[in-house]
C-alpha cells in the first residue's frame, strides 16, 4: 500500500513537471523577444505568438500525461479516451447546457451591475440581432468541432491529475488542491497579462490569486462532468465552450455600442469578479455532488 | 467495441497509411508554401489550404467504402451474431471507426493551420471556421452514405453515394447556368465571395451545418441499427 502510495506520489511530480514547464520556459522567452508583455502588446506579431501559444500551450498537460505514463511504464488503464455518449447522454448535453447558460448568467449580472441607470432596451438593440444569433452558434459549433486545446488540458487535468489527487488526498481535498494547481499552472500566462491585462492592483498576484478561485469551482464542475461519464469529452467541450463563448462575447454581440462602450471602461478584474458569480455557483452545487456520489460509492 | 475499432483499423491498415501520406503530403505543402512564399502570399494561400484540406477529407470519404466491405462475408456475420454486442457492436464499431478518421484528419489539420500561423505571424489566414465545415460536410456525407453501405452492402452503397453527389453537383452546376453568379464578373472575386459568405443566409447556413452533422450522424448510426440484420443477410450474395 505504501509502495502504491509513493508510486502515485513520483508519477504526480512527474506529470506535474512535465505540464508546466513548457508555460514557465517559453512564456519568459516569448516575452523577452518582443519586448513586451505578450498579451497586452499591440504588436501584431506578438499577438499571433500569443494565439499559437495559447492554442499549442493548452496541450501541454496532455503532453504531460502521456509521457508520464510512458516513462512511468503506467500504461493506459484508467485513461477516460473512450466516447461514453450512448450510455451518458443527459451528462453530456448538461456539460454544454450548464455552460452556457453560466454564460448568459454573467453577461446579464455584469449588465445589471455596471449598466444600471441604462434601461433594456438602451442596453440591447442596434445590431442586427439574426447576425448575431448566428455567430453565436457559429461559435458553439466551432467550440465543439475544433475541441482539441480543451482536450488538451482536460485530458492532463481532469483525465490525469484529479484521479491521482482523489487516490491521495480524497476527494474534497482533491478538487481544491487540483483547482489550486491548475490555477497556478496558468500563472505565465497571468504575469503575461493574458484574461486580466496588467492594470489592476497587486499585478499579478491579485491575477494568480483570481485565476486559482476560478479554476476552483471549474475543477468541480468539470471533475464531477468526467466522473459520471468516465470520459474526457463532455469537459473538453465545456472547457472550449467556456473559453469560446464568453460573457464577453455575448455583450459584445448583443449590446449596444453604448452599453459596450460602459462596460469597457470597468476594470477587468472587477469585471471578473461579477462574472464568476455564476460559476461560482455551479462549481458549490457541483462540489455538493461530487461528495454526494463518493459517499454514495462508499457505501455501495 | 475496442475490438471491433482495431479489427477495422487492423483489416483496413492499407487504407490508414494512404490516409496518413496524403495527410502528411497536404499539411507538408502548405507548410512549404508559407515558408517558400514568405511575405509574398496572398489570399490565393486560403483557396489553397481550403482544397488541400477539402481533398484531404474528400480522400477519406471515398475510403469509407473499405471498411465496410472486409466484413460482407456470411462467415463474419455469424461470427458477429454471436458476439456479447451482436449487430449493434459491429454497427458502433463502424460509425466510431469512422468518426476517429475524421476527428484525427481533422485534428491534423488543425496542427498545421496552427503552424501556418505561426509561420505567417498573422491569424488573417487562419481556415479554423473552413475546417469546421469540411469537417461537418463529410460528417453529413458518412451518415447518408453509411446507411446504405449497412443495408444494401459497399457496391450497392457505393452507387447511391455517387448518385446523391451527382445530384449535388448537378444543383451546382444549374445554379452557375440559372443563378446570381454576378460576383465572378468582379474585380476581386474571392473578396465578392467572401462577402456573399458572410450575408445573413449563408451565415446561418454555416452555423447550423456543425450540429446537423452531429443530429444526422446520430440518427444514421439509430436507423443503421434497425437495417443491419435485413442488410447482413444478403452480404457476400
Amino acid at each position: 500500500m505504501e509502495n502504491n502510495k509513493k508510486l502515485t506520489i513520483k508519477r504526480l511530480i512527474i506529470f506535474l513537471v512535465l505540464a508546466a514547464a513548457p508555460l514557465c520556459i517559453i512564456a519568459p522567452i516569448l516575452n523577452a523577444y518582443f519586448g513586451e508583455l505578450l498579451f497586452i502588446s499591440e504588436n501584431p506579431q506578438a499577438q499571433t505568438a500569443s494565439f499559437v501559444f495559447g492554442a499549442l500551450g493548452m496541450f501541454a498537460p496532455a503532453l504531460a500525461n502521456l509521457l508520464t505514463r510512458l516513462i512511468t511504464k503506467e500504461g493506459f488503464g484508467r485513461s477516460c479516451l473512450g466516447l461514453t455518449i450512448g450510455k451518458h447522454t443527459g451528462w453530456y448535453v448538461a456539460s454544454v447546457g450548464v455552460k452556457l447558460v453560466e454564460t448568459a448568467l454573467s453577461a446579464v449580472i455584469i449588465c445589471a451591475v455596471f449598466l444600471n441607470g441604462m434601461s433594456i432596451s438602451e442596453i440591447i438593440g442596434g445590431g442586427d440581432t439574426s447576425i448575431a444569433w448566428a455567430a453565436l452558434i457559429s461559435q458553439l459549433g466551432y467550440s465543439l468541432v475544433i475541441f482539441f486545446p480543451a482536450f488538451g488540458e482536460e485530458w492532463g487535468w481532469r483525465g490525469y491529475m484529479m484521479p491521482k489527487l482523489t487516490e491521495l488526498i480524497g476527494k474534497p481535498a482533491a478538487v481544491i488542491v487540483g483547482g489550486v494547481i491548475w490555477g497556478l499552472w496558468h500563472a505565465p500566462l497571468t504575469v503575461s497579462g493574458h484574461n486580466f491585462g496588467t492594470d489592476y492592483p497587486l499585478f499579478p498576484w491579485l491575477g494568480i490569486l483570481m485565476m486559482c478561485v476560478l479554476c476552483v469551482f471549474e475543477n468541480a464542475f468539470l471533475t464531477l462532468v468526467t466522473e459520471r461519464t468516465n470520459s474526457i469529452y463532455p469537459a473538453s467541450f465545456a472547457h472550449m465552450i467556456n473559453n469560446n463563448v464568453s460573457a464577453s462575447m455575448l455583450i459584445m454581440l448583443f449590446c449596444s455600442e453604448e452599453a459596450f462602450k460602459r462596460l469597457n471602461e470597468v476594470n477587468t478584474m472587477l469585471m471578473f469578479a461579477v462574472m464568476v458569480i455564476p460559476t461560482a455557483a455551479v462549481g458549490i452545487v457541483s462540489f455538493i455532488l461530487l461528495l454526494k456520489g463518493g459517499k454514495e460509492s462508499e457505501g455501495d | 467495441m475496442s475490438g471491433h475499432i482495431f479489427k477495422n483499423f487492423y483489416l483496413c491498415k492499407g487504407n490508414v497509411i494512404f490516409m496518413a501520406v496524403m495527410q502528411a503530403l497536404a499539411s507538408a505543402t502548405l507548410i512549404l508554401v508559407t515558408i517558400l512564399a514568405g511575405d509574398t502570399l496572398g489570399e490565393e494561400y486560403a483557396i489553397m489550404a481550403a482544397l488541400c484540406y477539402g481533398l484531404v477529407f474528400f480522400l477519406a470519404s471515398f475510403s469509407n467504402t473499405e471498411y465496410f466491405k472486409c466484413d460482407e462475408k456470411h462467415t463474419w456475420v455469424s461470427f458477429v451474431a454471436s458476439t456479447p454486442q451482436a449487430g449493434k457492436g459491429q454497427v458502433a464499431g463502424k460509425y466510431y471507426t469512422i468518426l476517429i478518421i475524421n476527428v484525427g484528419i481533422l485534428f491534423c489539420c488543425f496542427v498545421t493551420d496552427i503552424i501556418v500561423t505561426a509561420i505567417i505571424g498573422s491569424t488573417s489566414y487562419s481556415m479554423l471556421s473552413v475546417l469546421m465545415i469540411l469537417f461537418s460536410f463529410e460528417m453529413i456525407i458518412c451518415a447518408f452514405e453509411m446507411v446504405f453501405y449497412i443495408r444494401l452492402g459497399s457496391s450497392a452503397g457505393t452507387g447511391v453515394k455517387s448518385l446523391v453527389l451527382g445530384i449535388f453537383i448537378a444543383i451546382i452546376v444549374i445554379y452557375f447556368l440559372f443563378g446570381d453568379i454576378s460576383f465572378l464578373y468582379s474585380d476581386d472575386p474571392l473578396q465578392e465571395f467572401l462577402k456573399f459568405l458572410s450575408g445573413p443566409v449563408p451565415m446561418w447556413i454555416m452555423s447550423l451545418l456543425p450540429f446537423t452533422a452531429m443530429g444526422l450522424y446520430a440518427a444514421s448510426y439509430g436507423l443503421s441499427l434497425k437495417l443491419y440484420q435485413k442488410g447482413a443477410e444478403n452480404y457476400g450474395e
